[in-house]
């Protein structure tokens, strides 16, 4: 474990407890509400250390994920209903196609840059949900249009992708979300993560160093992708009843940029941190003054976004982890001492 | 055959001309500056030399071989390296990871020992500074690095886009010198563009006046220092 040498012994120790707390955490929380929000906080922070792969560390700021989402769920659930095939192969499938789909809007898009790029994903994104919206049939699945796909409730089955109980959708994505951080680590410290940093922060001169942007900007766009789509599905088999707007909206898309840019793009622990700051507000409101103000958390992320902008434009994730080094710091002397 | 020729170049952003019928040759070994005031078109001429700009018409033959049409990373994997203008380092990597992304093509990871000791060894404070972030240095060793960023990619020629600007007249000998040194030592070939005609000149075998797109006058360095319309336009005398 070469990589883990450079990181101090306070930083593991802490990461560990974080972990334990994590993990042991249904143990003391039986409130399916409360397990429900962790599961949202956990499943926002996964979907954004995806969106990471490509707005992070490409240098482009992607608006339209949410429609890499839906196809995640889309695709897991069509061939679950029609097929009878497991979420879990319909889960690989679904990232499979949303990579594909991914690869194919990012081969023109990619090029272009700062909000063009934004643009032309908000495009593609709406355009998906409005196509998928209108269509009942496509071949052999039934798509259902406007009307969503809802999956029956077959009871406790690992199989079927499908528990009463929300605490093993809590480990699943729990786990799902450790899986992507790790991921990332070692994207950062690649070759790849390297090559697309330079290419995110000066593509001319990394261009005239003889690397190839565009191709490595591909390669984050399809892991980034997969990724997502894999999140989809989960939340497929959380909700066991989706429609276009509901997983492909764009809310969703700018739920995730917003995490990524108050938490900290391009770090590994912004998205957690953004997803554990903003997911809770998003929740509250939906619960308290959901039929009276729909979308109010948007706004408030809105107001959010532009005072984290203004005074900490990388992201809340830098101050924070300033403030952990200080107490760090303070403990390694102590046990020195 | 010279190493670089360059016959009826034209190259422009979209619709817009920049460079106009530009040949000139540089041979191997040589150093040569190319000057001119801003907007002749010099940054833009090694942009179409390196790829990152395509040319609407003419040709560049490198090496024998018409690279004209092809994509930036073939042409460095040739050796035909661009150290850009405004040093453009990478500045949340190190000093030393900024090196590394220079030596991206295959031919440069195999150098890549003998590269980094030809670097520590023109630029010592570059080995000191080896951990630091590239962000936090100052102008001059920043362009320090870009110079040794480009020599990490084992090239055959490397051309320079102003690699004095904004540095303290102390550090624009340095680095005149430094330049001078790596066409020395190691062979390699170098083109100059620059706005500090006086020290490029010294430094140089020939060079090219650009005005408007167009190359105007072109001569040995010697000669271009004698030129009245060179003295009056761009040494102020």
């Amino acid at each position: 474990m070469k990589f883990l040498s450079n990181v101090q012994t306070t930083h593991k120790v802490f990461a560990a407890l974080v972990l334990a707390v994590l993990y042991a955490l249904p143990i003391f929380i039986t409130s399916p509400v409360m397990l429900q929000i962790f599961i949202l906080i956990f499943l926002y922070a996964y979907l954004t250390s995806s969106w990471n792969f490509v707005g992070g560390f490409a240098g482009v700021l992607p608006l339209g994920h949410s429609a890499f989402v839906g196809l995640g769920a889309y695709t897991s659930t069509l061939l679950y209903l029609t097929y009878n095939i497991s979420p879990w192969i319909g889960m690989i499938a679904g990232g499979i196609v949303a990579a594909a789909f991914g690869l194919l809007i990012g081969l023109p898009t990619l090029k272009l840059r700062g909000a063009y790029f934004a643009l032309a994903t908000i495009a593609f994104a709406e355009g998906l949900r409005v196509l998928v919206e209108n269509v009942e049939k496509l071949g052999p699945f039934e798509v259902r249009g406007p009307k969503g796909l809802l999956i029956n409730l077959v009871g406790n089955s690992f199989k079927d992708f499908q528990f009463l109980s929300k605490v093993p959708y809590y480990y699943i994505i729990l786990t799902m979300l450790v899986l992507v951080l790790i991921l990332t680590f070692f994207m950062m410290r690649s070759k790849v993560g390297y090559y697309l940093a330079a290419g995110g922060e000066e593509p001319e001169a990394a261009e005239a160093l003889g690397i190839k942007v565009s191709k490595y900007k591909l390669i984050a766009m399809a892991i980034s992708c997969f990724l997502t789509a894999l999140g989809g599905t989960f939340y497929a088999q959380l909700v066991l009843y989706f429609y276009p707007k509901s997983i492909m909206g764009l809310d969703m898309s700018y739920e995730i940029a917003f995490i990524a840019l108050i938490g900290g793009r391009s770090t590994i622990m912004g998205p957690v941190l953004g997803a554990f700051l903003l997911r809770p507000v998003g929740e509250l409101t939906r619960i308290y003054l959901g039929d009276t103000l729909p979308g109010l958390h948007l706004i408030i992320f809105g107001l959010v976004l532009i005072i984290v902008m203004r005074y900490q434009p990388r992201g809340l994730v830098e101050p924070v982890s300033r403030w952990l080094n200080i107490l760090f710091d303070r403990i390694e002397k102590r046990r020195r001492a | 055959m010279s190493l670089i020729a360059i016959e009826n170049l034209c190259a422009g952003y979209g619709e817009i001309g920049v460079l106009f019928d530009v040949s000139m040759r540089v041979e191997a070994g040589e150093i040569v500056s190319i000057i001119g005031a801003n907007g002749a078109g010099k940054s833009s001429l090694l942009k179409a030399l390196s790829g990152l700009i395509p040319a609407t018409s003419g040709t560049i033959t490198f090496n024998d071989e018409n690279i004209t049409k092809l994509p930036a990373d073939e042409i460095v994997e040739r050796g035909l390296i661009h150290v850009p203008e405004g040093r453009r380092l990478f500045s949340l990597m190190t000093v030393f990871e900024n090196l590394e992304m220079g030596a991206f093509s295959r031919r440069a990871q195999k150098d890549f020992k003998k590269n980094i000791q030809d670097v520590h060894e023109l630029f010592p404070r570059l080995k000191e500074r080896e951990k630091q972030l590239a962000g936090t240095l100052s102008g001059g060793e920043q362009q320090m690095v870009a110079i040794g960023r480009g020599m990490m990619s084992s090239p055959k020629v490397m051309m320079f886009d102003e690699p004095s600007l904004g540095l303290a007249p102390v550090l624009k000998k340095d680095i005149f010198a430094a330049v001078k040194r790596i066409a020395v030592e190691y062979g390699t070939t170098i083109v100059l563009v620059e706005q500090d005609v006086m020290n490029s000149l010294a430094i140089s075998d020939r060079a090219y006046v650009m005005e408007q797109g167009q190359i105007v006058i072109e001569g040995t360095a010697q000669d271009l220092l004698k030129d009245p319309h060179i003295k009056e336009a761009y040494l102020g005398m």
